[in-house]
Formats: C-alpha cells, sequence, structure tokens
C-alpha cells in the first residue's frame, strides 16, 4: 500500500468549520448527493418491500414462464413464472439485512480490535499479527471455506463474511488510532493525568467516528457484492430464496431465451454497491480533501 | 514472514478443526449411521486430541505433504498441480489488462486534472469497482459470446494442446477479471502522479525548459508509477479470490473451479490444502511487492 493511502490524517485540525445547512453540503459534492440519492432508493425499495412487490416472490406460475418485461410483470418472469420485479425487491431487503449487519459487526469488531493494536504495545504487535494473516485469505476464498464447514445458511453467510471483514477494518482503524494519538489534545489529557481508557473513550473514539463510517459504507457494499458472489457459486444463500445472486445464477442457463432474468438483479446489486462506494469515498473526501479519489475503496 | 505463515496455518486448521459437533457427520450427512461417522473420523484422525492433530499436520505440511483428496485419495498438491495452468494464465493476462488499461488511465486523468477528461476517468473507475464480477462475465458471454458469437463463452484448452485456442478461451475472463483492478490502479496511479506533479524537482524540469512531454515521462510517471507496484501486489489477492468466481462463470478448470467443486463435495481436506495454498502465495507475494518497493524507492525503510 502506497504511503498516501497508510496513514489516514482524517479531519484535519485547524480548519475553521462554518454553519452550514445539510443541502448546502450536499450540492457542493455531487458524489455524497448521487451516493445518498442511490442508497436511499434501495433502502426505501427494501423496506417498502411487501407493498411494491406484485406478486409473493416465490409464487410459481407454469403459464407464466419466461415472460418478457410487460404490464402485470413489468420486469418479467424466470423459469418457474416467478415475478423478477417482486424477487429484485425482496432481495433488496436480504442484501441489505446482510449489509448492515456484516458492516457493523465487522465495524464494532474492527474498531475494538484497532483499538487494542493501536494503544497497547504488547497486545498490539500480538493482534496486529494475526491480522496480517487473516488478511492474506482474499475475502471470497475464506467465506467459501467457513461456508462449507458451517453450511449454507443466511446467519453462516453473515457470520463469515463479518470475520472477513473485520481484520480488514480493523487495519484502517489501527492506523486512525496510530495517528490520533500523537495529536496535541490526546497528550494534553494524558498530561492532565486522565487513565488510558478515558483518553480513549473520550479523545480517540470520537474522532474515530468519521473514518469509521466511511468503513461502514465500503464494508456494506463489499458485503453485498460478497453475499451475491456467494449466492451466485451456490455456496452462500438457499437456491429458491430471493437474493440477487441466486435470482441471477438461475437465470445463467436461460440467458439467451430471457436475459432480464440475468441482467436486472446484477443491475440492482451494480447499483446499489456504487451508491454506497459513492457515499464512502465522498464522506473521505469530506473529511479530508487532500485525498480526494486518491483511497482505495472495494478489497476482497 | 513465518509469524504470518504460522498463523495462516493456524486459522486454517481451526477452520476444520473446531466445528461443533463431527466433521465426520458434516460430510456424510444426516443418512449416516454413527458407525460410518465413528469410522470417518477415525479415518481423518479427528478422535484424537486437537493439539495432537495440529502438531501432526503441521509436520506433515513441513514435509511438503498436504494431504490427500477424501474422494478420490489422490494427493492435494497434484490436483492442485493439473489445474494450475489455467490459474496462473488467467492471472497473468488479467494483470496486463488491469495494468495496461489502470496506468494509462490514471495517467491521462491526472495529467488533465480538474477537466471532464479527470470526471470522466474517475467515473469510470467507480463503475469498474462497483460492477460485480460475475455479472461482468455473464454481459461479456451474452454480447462477445452468444450475440457476436466472436469467442467461446466456457471451457478451456490445454496450451500444449492448442495455445491459440487457449487464448481465446481466456480473453473474456481476463477481461472480466482484470477490469475491477485496472479501476483500482487508475486510482493510484493518478493520485500519485497529482502527488508527484507537485514537487519541486518537476517545477525544476519545467523551469530549465524542458518540454512538457519529456517533464512528463522522464520525471513524473516513472517516480508515480513506484507506489503503483504496491497496488499491483495487493491486486493479486484480488486476482484469486475473483478467480474462484470467473473461473467458475466460464468454466475454466482451474484452481478456483477446484475449490467450488471441493465445497460442494465437502472434500474438507481439499478445501484445506488449496486454501492454505491460496494464502500462502498471497502472503508472499505481499512480501516480494514489500521488498521490491524497498528496492526502488530508497527513501522507504521498514521498520
Amino acid at each position: 500500500m502506497s504511503p498516501a493511502s497508510n496513514a489516514i490524517p482524517f479531519g484535519s485540525a485547524a480548519m475553521p468549520r462554518p454553519r452550514r445547512t445539510l443541502w448546502h453540503h450536499l450540492s457542493g459534492h455531487p458524489g455524497l448527493l448521487v451516493g445518498s440519492a442511490l442508497v436511499g432508493f434501495v433502502v426505501l425499495l427494501g423496506v417498502l418491500a411487501p407493498v411494491l412487490a406484485t406478486h409473493p416472490p416465490q409464487q410459481v406460475g407454469m403459464q407464466s414462464r419466461f415472460l418478457p418485461p410487460q404490464p402485470g410483470h413489468w420486469l418479467g418472469t424466470d423459469h418457474l413464472g416467478r415475478d423478477i420485479w417482486s424477487r429484485i425487491v425482496y432481495g433488496g431487503q436480504l442484501s441489505l439485512f446482510v449489509g448492515v449487519f456484516v458492516a457493523t459487526a465487522g465495524c464494532a469488531a474492527g474498531t475494538a480490535l484497532g483499538l487494542i493494536g493501536g494503544y497497547s504495545k504488547r497486545y498490539g504487535e500480538i493482534t496486529m499479527r494475526i491480522i496480517d494473516g487473516l488478511m492474506a485469505f482474499p475475502g471470497v476464498v475464506l467465506g467459501l471455506a467457513l461456508i462449507a464447514v458451517l453450511g449454507a445458511r443466511l446467519s453462516n453467510v453473515v457470520f463469515a463474511l463479518s470475520v472477513v471483514y473485520a481484520p480488514r477494518i480493523a487495519r484502517v482503524m489501527h492506523a486512525v488510532v496510530l495517528e490520533l494519538k500523537e495529536r496535541e489534545y490526546t497528550t494534553a489529557a494524558t498530561a492532565l493525568g486522565a487513565t488510558g481508557t478515558r483518553v480513549l473513550a473520550r479523545h480517540v473514539l470520537p474522532n474515530a467516528v468519521g473514518p469509521l463510517t466511511v468503513e461502514f459504507s465500503f464494508s456494506f457494499a463489499a458485503a453485498v457484492v460478497s453475499e451475491a458472489s456467494l449466492s451466485f457459486l451456490g455456496v452462500g444463500l438457499p437456491p429458491g430464496t430471493p437474493s440477487w445472486g441466486v435470482v441471477l445464477s438461475e437465470g445463467r442457463n436461460y440467458m439467451l431465451r430471457a436475459p432480464w432474468i440475468t441482467l436486472l438483479p446484477g443491475l440492482a446489486i451494480f447499483l446499489t454497491v456504487m451508491g454506497l462506494n459513492l457515499l464512502g469515498d465522498s464522506m473521505r473526501d469530506f473529511l479530508d480533501p487532500r485525498l480526494s479519489g486518491a483511497g482505495q475503496m472495494r478489497r476482497e | 514472514m513465518l509469524v504470518t505463515m504460522l498463523v495462516v496455518a493456524s486459522v486454517v486448521f481451526l477452520l476444520i478443526n473446531v466445528v461443533p459437533g463431527s466433521l465426520g457427520a458434516v460430510i456424510l450427512g444426516p443418512e449416516a449411521t454413527d458407525e460410518e461417522i465413528a469410522r470417518l473420523d477415525h479415518q481423518l484422525g479427528l478422535d484424537r486430541p486437537v493439539l495432537v492433530r495440529f502438531g501432526a499436520w503441521v509436520a506433515q505440511l513441513a514435509r511438503g505433504d498436504l494431504g490427500s483428496s477424501l474422494l478420490h485419495g489422490t494427493p492435494v498438491a497434484r490436483e492442485l498441480a493439473n489445474r494450475l495452468e489455467p490459474t496462473i494464465l488467467l492471472a497473468l493476462l488479467a494483470t496486463t489488462v488491469a495494468v495496461g488499461v489502470g496506468v494509462p488511465l490514471g495517467t491521462i486523468a491526472a495529467v488533465r486534472h480538474r477537466t471532464a477528461v479527470d470526471v470522466a476517468s474517475l467515473g469510470v473507475s467507480l463503475i469498474g469497482i462497483s460492477i460485480p464480477n460475475f455479472w461482468l462475465g455473464l454481459n461479456l458471454i451474452l454480447l462477445f459470446g452468444l450475440y457476436l458469437k466472436l469467442l467461446p463463452t466456457a471451457g478451456y484448452t490445454n496450451v500444449a494442446v492448442d495455445a491459440g485456442q487457449a487464448l481465446r478461451y481466456l480473453i473474456l475472463p481476463a477481461i472480466t477479471l482484470g477490469l475491477s483492478n485496472a479501476a483500482l490502479i487508475a486510482r493510484m496511479s493518478r493520485a500519485n502522479l497529482l502527488e508527484v506533479l507537485r514537487q519541486d524537482y518537476v517545477r525544476t524540469a519545467r523551469s530549465k525548459g524542458l518540454a512538457e512531454r519529456s517533464v512528463l515521462l522522464r520525471h513524473a510517471v516513472r517516480n508515480a508509477l513506484v507506489p503503483t507496484v504496491s497496488v499491483i501486489g495487493v491486486s493479486i489477492a484480488l486476482m484469486l479470490g475473483g478467480a474462484v468466481v470467473v473461473e467458475s462463470v466460464f468454466a475454466l478448470p482451474g484452481v478456483g473451479r477446484l475449490m467450488i467443486e471441493s465445497v460442494q463435495r465437502r472434500d474438507f481436506p481439499m478445501i484445506q490444502g488449496l486454501v492454505l495454498m491460496i494464502a500462502a502465495v498471497v502472503a508472499v507475494v505481499n512480501l516480494a511487492v514489500d521488498l521490491l518497493y524497498t528496492l526502488l524507492n530508497p527513501a522507504i525503510r521498514y521498520a
């Protein structure tokens, strides 16, 4: 990794922050605007799934197989006559669940490990070594192996992906903590006699929230892709589940006859992930304009 | 490095050995009798204490023995060797695509900083990073394989049999795997070049009256490429993970495909050996890149 992306100096110290409205913030950052719009749209689809779906997502109909997009089935149907729109909408719900859960669990574990790594010399060395070792596994490979052992179930997919992303988040949080530790206000607090725990809780952690939000956004995106990849490979969620990856992989054999079965769920994944990446990236630029367009987004 | 490998080995061991319940039961499924399960557990050595098993496993690894496939009884190492060719070629070609597209894209964006070209290249790389590779692969199959009928959609021929045909099989997978990494490399080279262009020696070169072309090529780009080397290293891990998915999309009989097959057949010794080897390759490549990086940029010395 380059020096530029290694130590991430967030929230430059002496910048006066003029108070502005939310709209002012957004309009100056088109990425933030488009990103939040895309993510907001997907969240809305997922939450309103029961209302928006025109059919039950599992409802099979032998008379309505391979229908192209048309009134009644406005994104078409698959090889069992199931309504693609309804399956995509419910799939969004699943993706959101997996993404939020993995990002939350990953950020919680990652922050804890990052704090230990950055603050305690003795445990820090050990923790970071273990994290280095875990990072040697490509995400999909570790996820596959974990699910092979645990079984292909939603809870196991979520658990496996949390294990995959926690070390990656821990790495970033470690760098952030090391950076914040050197700040004058941290030294000042220590000089005033604050205990290590107090410095961590009152000075380091609150200032790490910015970078953590960025990480949340990127791991959310990565988790959505990974769940879809695993389900596509047939080792994520069980066949028949209305998950974007499953719908897509079930349409694989009928690509020439009914391309919409694979095209549309893929488009949904793509737009969701792009929204989250855009959001994370613009938040990072917002926190530290010097790094504009420099950082990495996707982690495997 | 040694510590990293030890952690890797421990994780792979824990993965298979600290399963709730009996692994034999997991492999054989719900219809197996207790006797069958006990026999398989014994065959796998699972009835011994965990520490003894770990010791035996590490000793076995130290002898270069990765274990044997549960299904075929063949050594994992041999199965792995049989599947190496398409994966290695795929990774090499994909890296070529990634560097060949990424570096020029990033360079042009930096040179035309804050213009429409810059914005467009950032947009393209955002799309490249966000597009799921299996979906990109399927779309390429649909377009170039099924509609235009230009390239084969699935399968592989060994290079020894027909090198030209092997290449035709690998073009679409390499593009699929390479593009997302190209996007990553484009972002990094753009940022690096922007950084370098602000340096004093670039101003000196310009004030000497050098042509902009020579300032860029001889002074700026060469220095900007140094950090890019490390991104290429990072992308090896991405590629190996991506290969699992891409080989499955294009039915390439490589290591990634073998991994999926082993997972589907619950061939745990195989999974264990493959995961270990993949992680080892990533760790070695990362080390090599770190060393190369210090060599290319003497200003950086790792503590």
